[in-house]
């Protein structure tokens, strides 16, 4: 447990919600709007926090539960990862395993929640949201797999840390698969487009927003607060495997976090801008696409 | 496999796989396109020294693969009203999983061929074999007569990229030859799926069968 | 020693002890139930000691049976599945006495007589030393879980999934009857040999598929899981539950005692484990997702779940097999400790389903809804187990999960070629298994107990359930939350039997390797309560409101518009649509005004319509051929015999029958 990990861990926590409004505010420059400010998810979380709440008289405690096992399965997901480019702050070996874990915890409970509500549209979205980690889940674990094989490490700190960069100079290729593959892992589980639509609520074409559709207040706020972070996380992920920082001095490699996370999300804006979102069939064929690039990527490393 | 050109050799495999997943047939005329303008760049990697050899082979190649095939393909497809593959016996995610199995055998196999040891890049022999596989993949799975020439295509690539592991002792004499030899092939294809559209008002392959007395 | 005898003569005797009281349920509840608790706990204190043993408690004496004695053997081994045993054992006993009035419950006395054969009969198994002794409790074992099975007779379908039971164990017992001959003429004694005889390389083979098929089919290894779902679904709750748990791990202790007598390790046989495993546990799982009945649901989870065992023990056999320690001692705890989580969330899923099934009169998911509400406790029980088997982090299947692929990625680390492939490619399946499986328990979970009832529960049901079933699912969530937040424990525990499994292996890896899983649950469950504190104050400073439901202005039969089951699970099954044998039927809807439409799908197993109805079709066909040679005279049954007798006279000039 280290100061640097801590202050990495403490900076993610903080900037966020910043990156979903950062992906918007490009989409926005990019088709000639000016964007809602940088700062306003942050005044949306406090007046949702302020806010009372309302139920459904379907719901049971399980829909009340729900927003705090989403959260709290990201805080602990953040944790484990090396956020400062050396070692999670509860690192151990095979905690890539419990990340993913972590992370289909918030999604189950996401989906109860929404089937918790009787209403179609929150079926609806909880069955997509469920389909498409069927493909997603088997890519990210590809992912894993070409980066275990690519550095010899098997927990997340040895897969982003020191023998990362000794891997980028002996397999460039595996990594450069792994970090597209990564990418597309990463529109589909923050519910970016071209998967989903995060700038409309109450479309039938809808995932993320429309699972959430009952929920008000502080259990609003806190999903909206959780997906940001889930966000961040895959950035950070990504952030992590395109810039191996083990051997930069600790500051630097936490500051430098900040950058690589908004050149991620601008860059989400970008394709987000750029392509037509995928008719709902065509997600999972995206998602194959991004396993084989790292079934690939694994290939290459097979002796 | 990482320097310069193993990474040409895995975009070769990249656009197999986009072949492999995509339905539309001016698509994958561009796909094969790109995969001619790769294959080109193949030769200046293959580590044989640079000269006139190297030279009139990127340029043949670059010539006939990324310029003329093309246009044949794409005159095909202007005469004869056809835009896409109708009903593929596999969907894009079987066609990706069969291209993984292939890509997979490739390299297994390859390790195990006496040639594989002592070449520059060593990534041609299984990408050569993971082509060959690829192609028989389209040509077992598609039924428009245009999608088994692109098909066929990518068989031959995958024998030009074999070829290449010999660059340097064969005369170039052959393998212009062997340049030649496919183009005519395609030529003759180009012609003949014309031929069909008219006879049978459809690229159907299967309907072929109708042909015989 | 005494301990585990006084064990099995209790249930022995409880199995004959309801002819006393046949007259009064109660009273043969009490005997049956009783004697089931107090045999699981003398027999629980015998294995708690002997898992820890050292050295093997032995017995013999003679039995009158040729070839029999009367051997048993408790070593941490047996040890390892006979705790389970006599925990799950008691639980589903207790389980029982609830449904002791119901025409259909099987807690009656006959009922509670088989249940406590069942339990002997099973302990008999782990313990048996010697090979006819094992087969015969083997059959013993069957048969009353047939008697089990069958319990709501006077249906039909549940004849015909017992029937269908009952070829299915016979087919697999004549595989075994065959496996243990091999064995006996090999080593020339029908005790069972702790040590591996040296085989010629086709006898490992055949050897080796007799076990898959002789324990598979008890273990529910693909393709021979066919009889589970239909006897899970006919079982009343609690046998299902004592199945699901604890029978179907008798076959997994007969791979794990009989596979290492196969000699060294090959990797043929690693390497057809690990395929049946990951096969079959991705099959399983998807028709999971598609099941209507909800006890099929769980039956193909069960099927998945030994999958994934079977996985873990191809991966521990490959480790053998290449010297990589780390991965052998890996796979063998995996497979040994996701059979003790999958025993206790899924018997605590059997038993909550079940008892909401009884209550609804239904076991069609479809119905359901809303159930939740009706019944608290065994509802958020009955969660605790759905989370469990969907292995998320913070409860015991995660554990088990994490092991499995923990091994396989230690594998792909030490692995080379074709060894490393099949590692990554166990990782893709595993994972997308992992997701499919969070899905089929979302949907049973969200589509079934939460939302609003899509049926009317008939008048009188959802009366607050007797303390005999919340107590023992009680008990069983507790188990696996316990478990979860200490694995290592349960780990260093089961290092006796590791150790006869895998000789020389290091099982204080795994320890270490696991703690920081339990300090990762603890954490979890930390965070989550703080959140949820902070929510609750956050929530609770006015007075929520409560309203309907959000349906954009549309307030019609709010049970009838909810998302169904089948829709859930469309987007899957279309994904898979290739692999999988789906009948769709759909109807209209046609025109401006369309009056009615439908839309119904129902997905096949294709083991059973691909393999299983031609052979069977094909079996039978021949047999009608065979009718022929029979004639109403006794002359040609004569010239039978005389030709019988001469082909016997004639084997015995083969020089491989008479052996000098």
């Amino acid at each position: 447990m280290t100061a640097s990990a801590i202050g990495a861990l403490a900076l993610i926590l903080v900037v966020a919600p910043l990156l979903p409004a950062l992906a918007g505010r490009t989409v926005a420059f990019l088709t000639g709007r000016r964007g809602a400010p940088l700062l306003q998810p942050y005044r949306d979380l406090a007046k949702l926090l302020g806010k009372g709440a309302v139920y459904s008289r379907t719901t049971t405690g399980v829909f009340r539960l729900a927003p705090a096992v989403v959260l709290g399965a990201a805080l602990v997901a953040a944790g484990l990862l090396p956020l400062d480019g050396r070692r999670g702050l509860a690192g151990f070996g095979g905690d890539m395993i419990a990340f993913a874990g972590l992370l289909a915890l918030g999604r189950l409970l996401l989906a109860l929640a929404g089937l918790d509500t009787g209403s179609s549209f929150e079926g609806m979205g909880a069955s997509r949201e469920l389909g498409f980690a069927t493909f997603s889940e088997p890519a990210l674990f590809l992912v894993l797999g070409a980066l275990a094989l690519a550095t010899g490490e098997s927990s997340l700190g040895g897969m982003l840390g020191a023998p990362l960069a000794r891997a980028w100079a002996r397999a460039p290729a595996t990594l450069a698969m792994v970090g597209v593959s990564l990418g597309i892992v990463l529109l589909a589980e923050a519910s970016r487009g071209p998967v989903d639509d995060p700038a409309t609520h109450l479309e039938l074409t809808m995932i993320h927003e429309v699972t959430i559709l009952d929920h008000g207040g502080p259990d609003l706020g806190i999903l909206l607060y959780g997906s940001a972070l889930k966000f961040a996380l895959f950035a950070a992920l990504l952030a992590g495997t395109f810039l191996p920082r083990a051997a930069w001095p600790a500051p630097l490699a936490v500051a430098a976090l900040l950058p690589a996370l908004a050149l991620v999300a601008i860059l989400v804006g970008v394709i987000e801008s750029a392509m037509a979102r995928l008719r709902l069939v065509q997600v999972p064929h995206l998602l194959t696409g991004a396993a084989a690039l790292a079934a690939l990527g694994v290939v290459l490393r097979v002796r | 496999m990482d320097r310069f050109g193993d990474v040409v050799l895995l975009l070769v495999l990249m656009t197999n796989f986009a072949v492999l997943v995509t339905g539309r047939l001016s698509a994958c005329i561009r796909i094969m396109t790109a995969q001619g303008v790769l294959l080109a760049m193949l030769p200046l990697a293959s580590g044989a020294r640079f000269g006139v050899h190297i030279a009139v082979l990127t340029a043949g190649t670059l010539a006939i693969k990324a310029g003329v095939l093309p246009r044949i393909l794409r005159w095909a497809i202007r005469e004869a009203p056809v835009r896409r593959e109708l009903a593929p016996s596999i969907g894009p995610i079987g066609g990706v999983l069969l291209g993984l199995a292939a890509v997979g055998l490739a390299f297994g196999v390859a390790t195990r061929l006496p040639h594989a040891a002592g070449l520059a890049v060593e990534g041609l022999v299984p990408v050569s074999l993971a082509s060959l596989m690829m192609g028989f993949v389209v040509l077992t799975t598609r039924q428009k007569a245009l999608s088994l020439v692109i098909g066929y295509l990518m068989l031959e690539n995958g024998i030009y990229v074999f070829g290449l592991t010999l660059a340097g002792d064969i005369p170039l004499l052959v393998e212009l030859g062997v340049l030649l030899d496919v183009f005519v092939g395609v030529f003759i294809m180009g012609l003949v799926v014309f031929q069909i559209q008219r006879e049978l008002e459809s690229q159907d392959s299967r309907r072929l069968t109708e042909l015989r007395d | 020693m005494s301990l585990i005898l006084a064990a099995v003569a209790v249930w022995l005797l409880g199995a004959v002890g309801w002819a006393l009281a046949r007259r009064r349920r109660d009273l043969a509840a009490a005997i049956g139930a009783g004697a089931a608790v107090v045999g699981a706990a003398l027999g629980a204190c015998a294995a708690g000691s002997a898992l820890s043993g050292r050295e093997a408690q032995v017995l013999s004496a003679a039995w009158p049976v040729p070839f029999a004695g009367l051997g048993l053997r408790l070593d941490a081994l047996a040890a390892a599945f006979l705790l389970p045993l006599c925990l799950i054992g008691a639980l589903c006993a207790i389980l029982a006495v609830p449904t002791r009035h119901h025409a259909d419950g099987g807690g009656a006395g006959a009922g509670f007589a088989a249940f406590n054969a069942l339990l002997a009969s099973m302990a008999t198994v782990v313990l048996a030393a010697n090979l006819v002794l094992l087969l015969a409790a083997w059959e013993v074992m069957t048969f009353a879980s047939y008697a089990l099975v069958v319990t709501d007779h006077d249906s039909r379908a549940v004849r015909e999934a017992g029937y269908q039971y009952l070829i299915f164990s016979q087919l697999a017992a004549g595989a075994l009857l065959l496996l243990f001959l091999v064995l006996a003429a090999a080593t020339g004694t029908w005790e069972l040999a702790a040590v591996p005889v040296a085989h010629a390389r086709t006898a490992v083979a055949g050897l080796f598929v007799l076990m898959v098929i002789g324990f598979g089919t008890k273990a529910a290894v693909v393709p021979f899981h066919v009889w589970l779902p239909a006897a899970h679904a006919a079982a009343p709750a609690h046998v299902s539950a004592l199945m699901s748990g604890v029978m179907i791990t008798m076959g997994f202790y007969g791979l794990a005692r009989f596979l290492p007598l196969l000699g060294p390790p090959s990797p043929g046989v690693a390497f057809t484990l690990i395929g049946l495993g990951a096969a079959g546990a991705l099959g399983a799982v998807l028709l999971a997702l598609l099941q209507r009945d909800v006890k099929r649901v769980l039956a193909y989870s069960t099927v998945e779940n030994a999958g994934l065992i079977t996985l873990a023990m191809g991966a521990g056999l490959l480790g053998q097999w290449a010297g990589a320690p780390e991965l052998a001692v890996l796979g063998w705890s995996a497979a040994l400790f996701h059979i003790w989580s999958h025993s206790l969330a899924k018997s605590l899923l059997f038993g909550g389903v079940g008892a909401f099934a009884h209550e609804a009169r239904s076991r069609d998911l479809e119905g359901w809804g809303g159930l939740l509400a009706r019944w608290p406790v065994v509802g958020g029980l009955t969660v605790v187990g759905a989370l469990a088997i969907a292995a998320v982090p913070g409860l015991s299947g995660f554990v088990g999960e994490w092991l499995i692929f923990r091994a396989l990625f230690a594998g792909a680390l030490v692995l080379h070629g074709v060894a490393r492939a099949a590692m990554v490619v166990g990782i893709a399946v595993l994972a997308m298994t992992a997701a499919v499986t969070l899905a089929g328990q979302a949907r049973l979970i969200g589509i079934g107990l939460l939302g609003t009832p899509r049926r009317e529960p008939p008048a009188g049901a959802f009366r607050p359930p007797a303390r005999a079933t919340t107590a023992p699912l009680a008990a069983l969530a507790g188990s696996c939350l316990l478990i979860a937040w200490f694995p290592a424990p349960l780990v260093a525990a089961l290092a006796g039997a590791l150790a006869t499994l895998v000789p020389g292996g290091a099982p204080t890896l795994v320890v270490d390797a696991v703690r920081p899983l339990g300090s990762l649950a603890l954490v979890l469950t930390g965070v989550v309560a703080l959140v949820a504190v902070l929510r609750g104050a956050l929530a609770g400073r006015g007075v929520p409101r409560a309203t309907e439901t959000w349906g954009c202005g549309y307030a019609g039969a709010p049970g009838r518009t909810q998302y169904s089951a089948s829709s859930l699970a469309e987007p899957v099954r279309q994904a898979f649509a290739p692999l999988l044998r789906t009948r769709v039927e759909r109807l209209g809807p046609v025109g401006y005004w369309p009056a009615e439409a439908s839309w119904r799908s129902r997905t096949l197993d294709r083991t059973v319509t691909g393999v299983y109805r031609p052979a069977f079709g094909g079996v039978s066909a021949l047999l009608q051929r065979l009718r022929d040679l029979q004639e109403p005279r006794v002359t040609t049954y004569l010239r039978y015999v005389v030709l019988a007798l001469l082909v016997v006279l004639a084997l015995l000039f083969l020089p491989i029958v008479v052996r000098p």
